[in-house]
């Protein structure tokens, strides 16, 4: 399992649009995504759980991955995030 | 006068306005939405009420997608997102697991079982200090509705509007909308409801007055008795009396006359009170796009985007699909003079069938005419014989992105002029190779006009991507992207210098990024000569109206 603590810095947080980029971009991968904030824990492919968790901008937040291709799934969402969820 | 106006009898009701705009008629009353009865039941077979969750949850994708293609013509596309929102969450695995989860845990029938976990999602996104979230549990609740219902096997009776009326009700679904004749709606008033709800802001779009979240003061309102309906100071007034009514009849008429003689104006061109010519024009990438044009009076097509060829295909499009799709634009306003944009997009547009690098600055990158240069077979010679075989139908020049330098600009002429001859071997008949002409966006071509201004038949400033430029500032970049309209002084000075040089050679100069519909700058492209400005079509008007009225 690999965790990264990153921020948010879209400027609206994790709404229907970023949220359902970031799952799009999450269900690629065999590996499980999960988010942790605030307490709670959201399946990172899923834009209905990662919406519920209301994330805001400038929030923290940790990924969680765990499963075969972790590493790349890590690093590709990673990315996603420092990119401001451009590609 | 409002306090004259007011006598006892009238009431005014103050709400939201969603939507501006004066609409007067007769109530419509839409019931409210049955309350879902779902009972705990349990269920038989846990694996038949899994089938049917995947069944319905099908069902319901089919059901957006009707709603999608009914609205495809009155939404823009940005608007038309909100679908694939819909179809996003009919799709989410966690819901379908937690309701298969749900299922197996209790032995309860699938409608009970997926009320239960929808019922957890609306209550944990309302529960958030966010309005735009919160109102994302609206849409949950419709789609929960949909979906219970196709399992329960029972359709929601029809809203039949069959006169133009207002719309009252406690609150409305954008399913609800999409099931009634809109031409019918003068206008909407909800109880419930804010800006930031998918349904005003489908009103909005639709250019429909809506004034929502007036509260229990909606029971106010009968069936059938005469409103007016005031967006723009966003209250309605009960039971107006004869000379109130005539007032607002008069106030409407006058907006929309005056909306109308804005286009009525538009459709000849502007000069200014001094008589100098100055041609708008529109930008254009879409069928839609082009009917606006027509309609609000474009003087022509000043940019004609080609991005949309290569971004919905799923492979190279071939010649006949470049054809195809363009004429299918070009036909809505066939006497125009269309200026055509060859390939522009790079590395930030991936493309499935383009296995294209990605690259660590996609704006300097293999974009445009490069990238188009670098896959000449695939990308750039079915579009050129396309668009070369098309200028035999319509009044045509072509407009090149992204030229650097006279060899770029040899380079391209090179090609079309190799690809006219291919074609006129192969039996085509096109008169003569249609006017080549260039975008002035890399600084190295704005700040000297004297390379090339022979070579290149008209000039067209691209002042986005010269801003982002001339700034080194990536106008995707959040960060650095309000440096770009402190370009402005440098553009307008590079503009006019290009300007003077090219008239020199009797060469036209357009602009046809953002900087075109600024009205702040019109006085200077006046003044500088300018031969035309290139913008959104509903900008038009507004523009030449501005010409119009400048010395």
């Amino acid at each position: 399992m690999i965790e990264k603590q990153i921020i948010i810095k879209d400027n609206v947080g994790f709404h229907a649009r970023t949220a359902s980029l970031f799952a799009k971009k999450a269900v690629a991968f065999e590996s499980d995504v999960a988010i942790l904030f605030n307490g709670k824990k959201g399946n990172g492919k899923s834009t209905l759980s990662l919406m519920t968790l209301g994330v805001k901008s400038q929030d923290e937040i940790t990924i969680s991955v765990s499963g075969s291709d972790e590493s790349f799934a890590i690093e590709s969402l990673v990315t996603l995030i420092e990119n401001n969820f451009k590609e | 006068m409002k306090i004259i106006l007011k006598s006892k009898k009238i009431k005014t009701l103050k709400g939201i306005s969603a939507s501006v705009g004066i609409a007067l008629g007769p109530v419509f009353i839409v019931e409210n939405e049955k309350p879902l009865v779902v009972l705990k039941q349990k269920c038989s077979s846990v694996k038949d009420e899994i089938d049917r969750l995947t069944s319905a949850l099908l069902a319901a994708q089919n059901k957006v997608l009707e709603q999608k293609n009914t609205m495809i013509n009155t939404l823009s596309s940005e608007e038309l997102e909100l679908y694939d929102a819909y179809l996003e969450i009919l799709k989410d695995p966690e819901l379908k697991a937690n309701t298969i989860g749900y299922i197996q845990e209790k032995k309860c029938k699938v409608d009970f079982a997926l009320q239960q976990i929808t019922s957890k999602f609306i209550y944990d996104l309302e529960s958030l200090d966010d309005p735009y979230l919160s109102a994302r549990a609206q849409d949950i609740r419709m789609l929960n509705r949909m979906l219970v219902n196709i399992l329960q096997g029972r359709e929601e009776p029809d809203i039949r509007l069959t006169s133009p009326s207002i719309l009252v009700a406690e609150s409305l679904s954008t399913s609800q909308l999409a099931g009634i004749n809109t031409s019918q709606i003068l206008g909407v008033v909800t109880a419930k409801g804010g800006r930031t709800d998918h349904i005003a802001i489908l009103l909005k779009s639709m250019g429909i007055p809506a004034l929502i979240g007036i509260g229990k003061a909606i029971s106010m309102l009968k069936s059938n008795s005469f409103i007016i309906l005031d967006c723009n100071q966003s209250e309605l007034l009960l039971n107006p009396i004869q000379k109130i009514v005539l007032k607002y009849e008069l106030l409407k008429k006058k907006q929309v006359l005056d909306f109308e003689k804005q286009i009525e104006f538009s459709q000849s061109k502007a000069t200014t009170l001094s008589g100098k010519e100055l041609s708008v024009c529109a930008n254009v990438g879409a069928v839609e796009d082009m009917q606006k044009a027509f309609q609000f009076g474009a003087d022509g097509v000043g940019l004609f985007r080609t991005e949309m060829c290569f971004l919905e295909s799923t492979n190279f499009p071939d010649e006949e699909i470049h054809f195809q799709k363009y004429n299918a634009i070009l036909k809505e306003f066939p006497n125009a003079l269309h200026t055509i944009r060859l390939l522009d997009f790079g590395s930030d547009k991936p493309l499935i069938y383009l296995k294209n690098k990605i690259e660590e600055n996609p704006a300097l990158g293999s974009r445009a005419l490069r990238l188009g240069f670098e896959y000449y077979k695939e990308l750039l010679k079915p579009q050129l014989r396309a668009l070369l075989r098309l200028s035999q139908l319509y009044n045509i020049q072509l407009l090149c992105p992204m030229i650097a330098d006279l060899e770029d600009l040899i380079e391209i002429k090179d090609k079309i002029n190799l690809e006219y001859n291919q074609l006129i071997k192969e039996g085509f008949e096109i008169r003569e190779v249609p006017s080549i002409g260039i975008m002035v966006e890399i600084p190295n071509i704005a700040l000297q006009p004297e390379a090339l201004v022979k070579e290149a038949d008209f000039f067209s400033f691209g002042t986005n991507d010269l801003a982002q430029f001339l700034m080194a500032a990536d106008r995707t970049n959040d960060r650095v992207a309000h440096y770009l309209p402190r370009a402005k002084a440098s553009l307008l000075f590079l503009i006019e210098n290009f300007t003077k040089v090219a008239h020199i050679e009797g060469k036209k100069v357009s602009i046809c990024g953002e900087l075109a519909s600024d009205e702040e700058c019109l006085s200077t492209f006046i003044r500088i000569g300018i031969d035309s400005l290139s913008m959104p079509p509903n900008l038009i008007p507004g523009i030449k109206k501005a010409i119009r009225n400048s010395p």
